[in-house]
């Protein structure tokens, strides 16, 4: 598990494992598998409050293969907010779901075409690993949580994006 | 759709919808802080505590504090820095705020202690104290952990209230206690009669208390003795005890004892009239001096003693008496034998009559404590004058005679005898005992020893025997001594030798024996050593007596000395009398020079007639004279100066002192049986300058003199002459003294020759005269030597009428030189002139 931070690994492992190894085609499996990722959800969403680390909404469609929902980030007191959405592919979960962030596609090295984060290289082996008792949740805390974490400060001090509360005053400024 | 599945999409919405909980980071926390008090909104002495993770105010610490010391009534400020973890410093600001502002609390040595803690702390000591008795508190102090003197100072205010008891020298005592501790004291000292040191009383009332307390055990000893003093002060001012604390209250003298000690002095005193210090110090008076002078104000302090004035004037009485009785005496029996010897003798000098005698030079002090009238000591010095005089006298006689001995014991030289005889005789240690001799010539009584040693043989014996009878005791064992010395000095001048061989004479203890000869009460006199008087006497009276002895012997040798003077010049004037005569005479020999035969004659017959007496008078003289200064009485040295025999004078002679003397007077004795005139001249010349003396040579004037004198004493003779044979050889020397102006001393046998020597000077009867009265001698002479027995009847007839004719013949041959002497005389001197 080495790659994350103390914070983040302590986090993962309080986030309840799922049981049911079961994709979107999967009919009531894939039900009892949306349960269980809702229960982790639950929990990993409870946790952050506590501890006042709040950073996602999320939400999914009918048959829960794509989620959307919004992420943010406080660097130097602004909160930096991003649209956030991604598909359930149809091996999972085998295979982790791609997160996107279309707001930044094309702003930084550290994404696919289309506005999919790239993750560690510990990302991968870690989700095989743990398949299938990772969901949703874990996806998040391991993979989107360090990746704001790292690339937001860097995105901001290039300039590269602005806080819309700036971006607001700047436009209706003068 | 699952209705579950749905449920949990709800769940997970609601989750997402509450309301997380704010948290604000330490960092964020310190920063919103510094910011509420930059904007004034937070009072700014905020605290911090020791963590650093907490903020405190100061009223919230002030509040913890107050909880704190009402809680323990005694905080100390460290511990409380620990439990309510805050910095020290901050609570000790608080903790010196709320003391000040609280009078009930207080701040000491870092604790805060409240009233209420320091009144449960009296009541627990109380009740200890209550089981106890007495309680240190410098014991409770290390119970309390709290200083001895702030809980003096707290007990002290709770005395008489929580506390039952007393507090005395860092002790409580309940009042029980005390009164028992009281009691003891009481006791004791009560029963004191001799000054104790207090600190040995305390100690054995601790003791007595510790054997008590060992029964309640209780272990608790009353400390420093603070509470036993301050119970017997109380005491001595309640009067239950009488007595004083002496020596800064560390002596307890009863006052029992104070009365006895000052009984017995004033008895003692008043019986005896003196009391020494020692007498004091045994009754512990610690200054006997100034006590008893505080006292008797008329006392007398002395070194060892007080006395009373009536020991004053007793003395002063006997002192009176003495002098003027011209006596002595001494003060030391008549006082107490308690009385030491400086202190009798400050007493004596005390006395008024001792004084008035001592200033009027009436009496002196001696040995300290005895006092003699000058009247009596200078009759003493008169005995001893007396005696010295009379000792110096019989001395020189003695010396003589001693001389005297040892001469006649061997026939060595005086000086080496004397010394022989000192040792008795013994040779091999002459030497020896001469060198001794002289390193003892000076000290004092080593020779006495010496002499006693040897005195039962050789000389010494003799000497002592009977010649000194008289002699006191003392001196003679030093005659052996003085009396060589005496000789060899008296010969060449006194010098200084005779001075100290004087020392030796009247030593002390001669004079101290003497002293007691004559008051054997003196004996017992002065203090210490038996005779202390008589020895001080001794030593005073000893240069006066000594120096009457060197007068009375200067003037003894001096006398004596005048006397050979006299005899000398008597002797000097004698010799120079015979002397000239002999001269005289042998001038006369000159006329026969050449006439071999009659000048053999005339010189030998010179030589027996007047050289034997110029021979015998000068030896005679010379040993008389050895004698008189050996002392041998004059008067029979003075012998008749009849003709010595040569073998006399030859003994006269070596016996002489002196060995050049000696020799010269044998050399003088054998010319005299020589035959020249000359030789024996030159020999008695030389003797007698030996001698110290000397030969007159003959002046002119000086012969014409002593011719005219002889001729006219020869014409006397010749004219008072009966004898008609004695007649001849006076007429003959007249005329030779008529007609040679020479005086010719012719014998017998040479008469003819002087007759035919006279042929032709005289006028011719006259010679022929004289011619025939010689001849006519010549033959009664020889008639009266042929007489014998037989034919004595008819040679005695010749020679009676030979005799009768030359009788006959006398007034003519008288009157050939009587008739001519005058005439011949002038015409001689004429001739002379």
């Amino acid at each position: 598990m080495e790659g994350w931070d103390v914070n983040t690994k302590s986090t993962v492992a309080k986030i309840p494992l799922l049981t049911t190894r079961a994709g979107p085609r999967d009919g009531e499996l894939w039900t009892q598998r949306r349960k269980e990722e809702f229960m982790a959800l639950i929990k990993y969403m409870e946790m952050n409050k506590a501890k006042d680390s709040d950073w996602f909404r999320i939400a999914p469609n009918a048959d829960g293969t794509k989620w959307k929902g919004k992420c943010w980030y406080v660097h130097n007191l602004l909160k930096y907010e991003f649209d956030l959405q991604f598909d359930i592919p149809v091996t999972y979960p085998a295979t982790a779901p791609e997160l996107e962030l279309p707001e930044l596609d094309g702003k930084t090295a550290k994404m696919y075409r289309g506005g999919k984060i790239c993750l560690t290289i510990h990302f991968k082996p870690l989700w095989a690993k743990n398949c299938p008792r990772f969901g949703i949740a874990h996806a998040l805390c391991l993979g989107l949580g360090p990746w704001l974490a790292a690339e937001v400060p860097h995105l901001v001090d290039t300039g590269v994006i602005q806080h819309k509360e700036k971006q607001s005053q700047s436009s209706s400024g003068p | 759709m699952d209705a579950e599945l749905q449920e949990l999409q709800r769940l997970f919405e609601q989750a997402q919808e509450a309301k997380p909980s704010v948290r604000l980071s330490d960092r964020n926390v310190v920063e919103l802080v510094s910011k509420l008090q930059e904007l004034h909104l937070l009072d700014a002495d905020l605290l911090h505590t020791v963590s650093g993770k907490e903020y405190i105010t100061q009223e919230r610490l002030k509040e913890e504090i107050e909880g704190e010391v009402c809680r323990l009534g005694r905080v100390s400020l460290v511990d409380l820095a620990a439990t309510l973890g805050v910095e020290l410093i901050h609570c000790e600001r608080q903790a010196q705020q709320i003391v000040g502002n609280n009078t009930d609390l207080s701040l000491v040595q870092g604790e805060i202690l409240a009233a209420t803690y320091w009144d449960s702390v009296a009541e627990e000591i109380n009740e200890t104290l209550q089981e106890a008795g007495q309680i240190s508190v410098g014991e409770l102090a290390r119970q309390f952990n709290v200083g001895a003197e702030l809980l003096t100072g707290v007990l002290g205010s709770r005395l008489g209230t929580l506390i039952q008891g007393k507090l005395e020298g860092g002790q409580l005592y309940t009042p029980t206690f005390v009164a028992r501790i009281r009691a003891m004291v009481r006791g004791a000292v009560r029963a004191l009669i001799i000054p104790t040191p207090l600190s040995t009383l305390w100690m054995s009332l601790q003791n007595q208390l510790r054997e008590g307390d060992d029964g309640g055990g209780v272990g608790g000893v009353t400390g420093d003795g603070g509470l036993f003093q301050t119970i017997l002060n109380q005491l001595i001012a309640d009067g239950e005890v009488t007595g004083s604390l002496r020596g800064g209250n560390a002596m307890w003298t009863p006052a029992v004892f104070v009365v006895a000690q000052r009984e017995s002095v004033e008895a003692f005193f008043s019986q005896n009239g003196y009391i020494t210090y020692d007498a004091l110090r045994k009754l512990t008076v610690p200054q006997p001096k100034q006590y008893l002078q505080a006292k008797y104000v008329d006392g007398i302090p002395l070194e060892t003693v007080f006395v009373h004035s009536s020991i004053v004037s007793q003395l002063d009485a006997a002192a009176e008496e003495a002098i003027a009785t011209n006596t002595w005496f001494d003060a030391l029996p008549l006082l107490p034998p308690s009385f030491g010897i400086s202190d009798v003798a400050k007493l004596v000098s005390l006395c008024p009559s001792v004084q008035r005698a001592l200033k009027e030079g009436v009496a002196v002090i001696l040995a300290e404590t005895c006092m003699l009238s000058n009247t009596l000591i200078r009759s003493i010095i008169e005995k001893f004058e007396n005696q010295a005089r009379e000792l110096a006298q019989k001395k020189s006689v003695i010396i003589a005679n001693v001389t005297k001995d040892a001469e006649d014991h061997s026939g060595t030289p005086p000086v080496g005898t004397e010394l022989d005889a000192d040792d008795g005789g013994d040779t091999t240690q002459g030497k020896n005992a001469r060198r001794k001799k002289g390193s003892h010539g000076v000290g004092a009584n080593k020779p006495m020893l010496e002499t006693d040693l040897v005195s039962g043989k050789g000389g010494k014996g003799k000497k002592r025997g009977p010649k000194n009878k008289h002699a006191i005791s003392g001196l003679a064992g030093e005659l052996g001594i003085s009396a060589p010395k005496s000789t060899k000095t008296s010969l060449s001048s006194k010098g200084g030798i005779a001075a100290s061989e004087d020392d030796d004479i009247f030593s002390h203890e001669d004079l101290a024996a003497k002293i007691l000869e004559w008051y054997p009460d003196m004996d017992t006199a002065g203090t210490g050593d038996e005779g202390i008087l008589v020895r001080t006497l001794a030593e005073r009276l000893r240069p006066i007596v000594v120096s009457a002895w060197l007068d009375a012997k200067h003037a003894i040798f001096s006398a004596q000395a005048e006397e050979r003077r006299r005899r000398v010049d008597s002797l000097q004037l004698k010799i120079d009398e015979v002397y000239a005569n002999f001269q005289l005479f042998a001038k006369a020999l000159d006329l026969f020079l050449g006439e071999k035969s009659t000048e053999v004659i005339l010189h030998r017959h010179l030589l027996r007639t007047t050289g034997a007496e110029i021979a015998d008078l000068f030896l005679t003289a010379q040993a008389m004279e050895q004698k008189l200064e050996e002392g041998g009485d004059a008067e029979t040295a003075q012998d008749s100066s009849e003709s010595l025999s040569t073998s006399q004078r030859l003994s006269l002679a070596k016996s002489l002192p002196g060995k050049n003397l000696s020799t010269k007077a044998v050399e003088m004795v054998e010319s005299l049986e020589g035959k020249s005139v000359d030789a024996f001249d030159n020999a008695l010349e030389a003797v007698v300058k030996e001698s110290g003396l000397r030969l007159k040579k003959l002046d002119k004037k000086a012969e014409r003199a002593l011719l005219f004198a002889y001729r006219k004493g020869l014409a006397s003779q010749v004219e008072d002459e009966t004898d008609p044979v004695a007649l001849l050889p006076k007429v003959v020397a007249l005329l030779f003294v008529q007609v040679h102006s020479r005086a010719l001393q012719a014998p017998g046998r040479a008469m003819a020759a002087a007759v035919t020597r006279l042929k032709g000077a005289v006028p011719e009867e006259s010679f022929t005269t004289l011619v025939e009265y010689h001849s006519m001698t010549v033959q009664l002479l020889s008639l009266q030597a042929a007489a014998n027995p037989e034919e004595e009847e008819c040679t005695s007839d010749r020679a009676l009428t030979k005799r009768e004719v030359l009788e006959s013949r006398m007034p003519k041959l008288k009157a050939l030189v009587l008739s001519s002497s005058p005439a011949a005389a002038i015409s001689f001197d004429n001739e002379k002139q």
